[in-house]
């Protein structure tokens, strides 16, 4: 009975996990680094230390690269896709769990088979359909894109971790009197929260870090997403500077961080939360 | 009589309800563009033109005999199966071993998860950086260890290419599918453990008795994500190697971008990508056909 | 029995979805009635940056009340982001064209130039396409081998090897007195340079005569195969003996960037690279002389430099400017060759003036090792002479496949140890085929 009591305990797996931990995100290190040097310093030598540890590097990413106003651009879109997905993903898994076998089966496979397909198949039709719908380059076509283009994986993700959840709550629900909807809102969605916290870390990061399909959709114009003006900086094939690259991934990185460790408290709380049935 | 017609009446206006939005977001702008995107396949499109000729099948006819495409098939299985056993099984252990955990959590998993935060462009660069056979961190470090004879080119060297790419892959992405057996493994209720402790289990039979068949269902998500995972496998080659040295890291989504938008064949990328698109469908069918009948004989 | 969300996170959805409308709020970019859209890779080099500012305000003084709106494309990637335009009919009015002019015309986006143009400021003609002409032309490109000269004079050599075995004889003594003979990486596009420039000079006519078809239209027509040309498996064993005896292990996993630190790190005597790397002599603080060498022959002919510019690849209006865009983007096409402006391109790209009727000198540049290069490159020019290889014309070039990812294939081949001929001819055949198919 106290041998659970040990809450706090810092042991011997404790250790090995740190230094194991520690050992997998060094080559990270080496980015942080470098984002200090000036350039000639870094393609001289990647490893040392900087001469002098300066700040300069992060300056050029707010004046020269300009990423303030895309850094902005990239979190609303983050925000406003999630915000859809996480309405739309699971009230579709919800219904396809709940129904007869074949129906729910032909969704899922229908919802499972996007996944497959390559964004240079569709491309093409998908800025034709755009422009017939005149929203072509914008950020409301951009949002549609990555909110379809999300669904399958999300409602995978979702339908699997609904699969743990047991029906007698909602039996209950609909004894009650309530609608498949209101069950849905009322019951099940909160009990989905650590499949939602994953959803919005999973999400917020990829859409973040992409930077391939927002060039396509919305074109490199002006109030562009931040990776997409990364990029070009990224992938110069004659000269790269590397100072600049290390310090604007350095910098890009510290909101999703944020967003991270924020949601992993949440992650445990909720999960905490579900555990007590 | 009319309580359960109208309960059935509700029944459909609330799968409209639910279902609908994802039904019309992915119909109209994932499903429609593809069904499109595949009929160019029956042309000769080079992506630069708006009216292409029809051909018919003859990409089809060309893809059988197409080396170059059973080569990238070959590759693209090869880093799968890795990929696939790696996110199943090694990230399995590597949650069991996170939640275990009883300091410290939130730091440590946060190690393991943080290289998912970086855009693949990063790792890439990362990567190169550390492989390079001359100025490589790994190789300096072999060198100043004295073991200057192990050093190797683990990036373009032919017989390790494929080792590089799966390590780059498996690096980036295990805090993913970590993450979802974590989310699995705090699902289990605490009393289970209790009990256990209390009949005086070891960890093992912890691991096996206990957490293992309650995991099960994220190990079927996440063997099915990483098989996916693994076919679509594109953009990091990209970043990368580009398909070399020569062509052997192609794989079958490098391939089709080659074509596509490399050597202006968009009518025949778009016959190679619906080929795999049908293969993987027949797979899933035959999957969904046999657990049905295994259903059926329980 | 149920648990309600919480009222603060009822209000954290609001606040979501609040966020997911305001993005959806950003009008379209309104395409403005008095601007010209032009794209450029500028992606972070200042040399590029400078001109096209300076080419942008030499518009704008000359045409109050328009403006040009910069579309910076970061590396050429152009294909896909044409492409993409081109599906929504919203080409922009300017582009840059590299080498997908052939394309472009194709599908009947670009509008062609007058001859005029070119005679205002003393360009001569590009080859026609299809017998019209569609770009800018910027200067004067060539290619050759850039040496180390010191490490070369400590192995006796200072004058350029007049045969390809001559060169290989060179690189040998250089390595016998310590020095890393060759800089070559098999990572990236830079791989392909040895075998571009071995087939450029040894299998295509040094000066293109209209009555004897070009390698590239014999191959197409079917006439000739790699697999059976004799040329070819002669340039291929050259390539492998060049890897193997020259080649340094890891070789393959480095890149430009690491040739670069390499050879502007006075570390490798021998750099088989375009005429630009003289811009970038001052950027990276070279203080050691450099020597630009014509490139010999496997076939007995006389050494030769490459000319990769003529063919059209530079900046093109599209039919998306119509009406009085047309004539705007005609006018700044022609700033191009205001002097300030060209001479600003000239700098940034390391080309040499190819305008007889434009006041401006060579590239510049203050700092003397610089200088001295393009000097060298100039005089080498003047002794040896250009071929265009296979940059014949537009219609009489192999297909874009080939030469940016085919020859780079081959070379990586041959660096992961690849000796059977016949399989690298094979590949070459293979590929020239299928993009074949993409024209």
């Amino acid at each position: 009975m106290s041998r659970r009591r040990n809450r706090r305990r810092f042991g011997w797996l404790e250790g090995l996990m740190l230094l194991a931990g520690a050992a997998f995100v060094s080559p990270c290190l080496l980015a942080l680094l470098n984002a200090f040097k000036t350039n000639p310093e870094i393609i001289g030598d990647p490893l040392a230390l900087p001469g002098r540890w300066s700040w300069d590097n992060f300056r050029f990413i707010f004046t020269g690269m300009k990423l303030a106003r895309p850094m902005l651009n990239s979190l609303l879109m983050c925000a406003g896709v999630i915000a859809c997905l996480v309405t739309v993903a699971p009230m579709a898994a919800y219904s396809i769990m709940r129904r007869k076998m074949a129906t729910g089966k032909l969704l899922r496979v229908f919802f499972l088979v996007g996944l497959t397909v390559p964004f240079q198949i569709i491309m093409v039709p998908l800025l034709k359909l755009f422009r017939v719908m005149n929203i072509q380059f914008t950020y409301l076509a951009l949002l549609l894109h990555y909110v379809s283009w999300g669904l399958p994986l999300c409602i995978f993700i979702y339908s699997a971790f609904m699969a743990t959840i047991p029906r007698e709550l909602e039996e209950a629900a609909a004894i009650d009197g309530c609608g498949q909807v209101g069950t849905f809102w009322r019951i099940v969605f909160p009990l989905l929260t650590p499949c939602t916290i994953t959803v919005i870390i999973f999400w917020g990061l990829w859409i973040w870090n992409d930077f391939m399909q927002a060039f396509i959709v919305m074109g490199p114009t002006r109030g562009q997403l931040v990776f997409v003006q990364l990029w070009k900086f990224l992938n110069d094939q004659y000269v790269r500077n590397w100072n600049h690259i290390f310090a604007g991934v350095v910098v890009l990185s510290v909101p999703v961080t944020v967003l991270y460790v924020v949601m992993q408290r949440r992650f445990v709380k909720g999960l905490t939360a579900g555990a007590v049935k | 009589m009319s309580g359960a017609a109208t309960r059935r009446g509700r029944g459909w206006a609330a799968s409209l309800i639910l279902c609908g939005p994802a039904v019309l977001l992915y119909g109209t702008f994932v499903v429609l563009p593809a069904v499109l995107g595949f009929a160019y396949s029956l042309t000769d499109w080079t992506g630069w033109t708006t009216e292409p000729n029809f051909v018919g099948l003859d990409n089809f006819r060309e893809l059988a005999g197409d080396e170059r495409f059973a080569s990238a098939v070959r590759f693209t299985l090869f880093e799968t199966w890795m990929i696939v056993l790696f996110f199943t099984f090694g990230s399995l252990v590597l949650a069991v071993l996170l939640d275990r955990l009883r300091s410290a959590k939130g730091l440590i998993r946060g190690l393991f998860f943080y290289p998912y935060i970086l855009s693949i462009l990063v790792v890439a660069l990362l990567f190169k950086y550390l492989c390079n056979y001359n100025h490589g961190a790994v190789n300096l470090l072999l060198r100043s260890m004295g073991l200057g004879h192990w050093a190797q080119d683990w990036m373009m060297d032919p017989r390790l290419v494929g080792y590089f790419i799966f390590a780059m892959v498996a690096w980036s992405a295990v805090g993913f599918f970590t993450t979802l057996y974590l989310a699995n493994l705090q699902t289990i209720p605490a009393e289970l453990y209790e009990a256990a402790s209390l009949d005086g289990a070891g960890p093992v039979s912890v691991f096996t008795r206990i957490q293992l068949p309650l995991l099960v269902p994220t190990v079927t998500t996440n063997l099915v994500l990483a098989t996916i995972f693994g076919i679509n496998l594109f953009g990091q080659i990209v970043v990368t190697t580009e398909g070399g040295p020569g062509y052997r890291t192609a794989t079958v989504g490098y391939y089709i971008y080659w074509l596509g938008v490399k050597n202006n064949r968009q009518g025949y990328a778009s016959a190679v990508s619906f080929t795999v698109f049908a293969a993987l469908v027949a797979v899933a069918i035959v999957q969904v056909a046999l657990l049905r009948r295994r259903q059926v004989q329980l | 029995m149920h648990t309600p969300t919480s009222r603060g996170a009822r209000v954290l959805w609001a606040a979501i979805i609040a966020g997911a409308i305001l993005p959806a709020g950003c009008a379209k970019d309104e395409r403005g009635a008095k601007v010209i859209r032009v794209t450029r890779n500028i992606g972070g080099r200042e040399g590029f940056r400078v001109h096209f500012e300076a080419w942008q305000a030499a518009f704008e003084r000359g045409h109050p009340g328009w403006k040009v709106e910069l579309i910076d494309l970061g590396n050429q990637n152009g294909d896909e982001f044409y492409k993409a335009r081109i599906a929504t009919g919203d080409l922009p009015e300017v582009v840059m064209t590299w080498q997908l002019t052939p394309m472009l015309v194709r599908g009947g986006h670009l509008v062609p130039l007058d001859s005029g143009y070119y005679e205002k400021f003393g360009i001569p003609p590009p080859r026609k396409y299809k017998g019209k002409y569609y770009t800018t032309q910027g200067g004067i490109q060539v290619q050759g081998i850039a040496v180390n000269r010191r490490m070369w004079a400590d192995a006796g050599i200072t004058d350029p090897p007049q045969t390809w075995d001559e060169l290989v004889a060179g690189l040998g003594r250089v390595k016998a007195r310590g020095h890393r003979p060759l800089v070559f990486g098999g990572r990236e596009w830079s791989a392909f340079q040895p075998l571009f420039y071995a087939i450029a000079t040894n299998m295509y006519d040094r000066e293109h005569s209209l009555d004897k078809p070009s390698w590239t239209i014999r191959r197409n027509r079917g006439e000739v195969r790699f697999a059976t040309d004799r040329t070819a498996r002669l340039i291929l064993e050259k390539m492998i003996h060049l890897t193997d005896t020259f080649a340094e292990k890891g070789a393959a996993s480095d890149g430009y960037n690491e040739e670069q630190r390499i050879f502007y790190g006075g570390k490798g005597a021998t750099w088989m690279m375009g005429c630009w790397i003289a811009g970038d002599v001052e950027a990276n603080k070279v203080d050691f002389e450099i020597d630009y060498w014509p490139i010999p022959s496997m076939t007995g002919r006389r050494p030769v430099l490459i000319a990769t510019s003529g063919p059209q690849s530079g900046w093109a209006m599209t039919t998306s400017a119509t009406g009085e865009k047309r004539a705007k983007a005609r006018a700044f096409l022609e700033c191009f060759y205001d002097p300030n402006v060209y001479q600003l391109f000239l700098n940034g790209e390391g080309q040499f003036a190819a305008a007889s009727k434009v006041p401006v000198k060579g590239p510049q540049s203050a700092w003397k090792p610089a200088q001295a290069l393009f000097d060298n490159i100039q005089r080498t020019v003047d002794e040896y002479g250009t071929t265009p290889g296979f940059h014949i014309a537009l219609d009489d070039m192999p297909p874009p496949i080939f030469f940016s990812n085919t020859l780079k294939a081959v070379m990586q081949e041959i660096l992961a140890g690849t000796r059977d001929v016949d399989k690298l001819l094979k590949m070459l055949d293979d590929d020239w085929d299928s993009a074949l198919k993409g024209m």
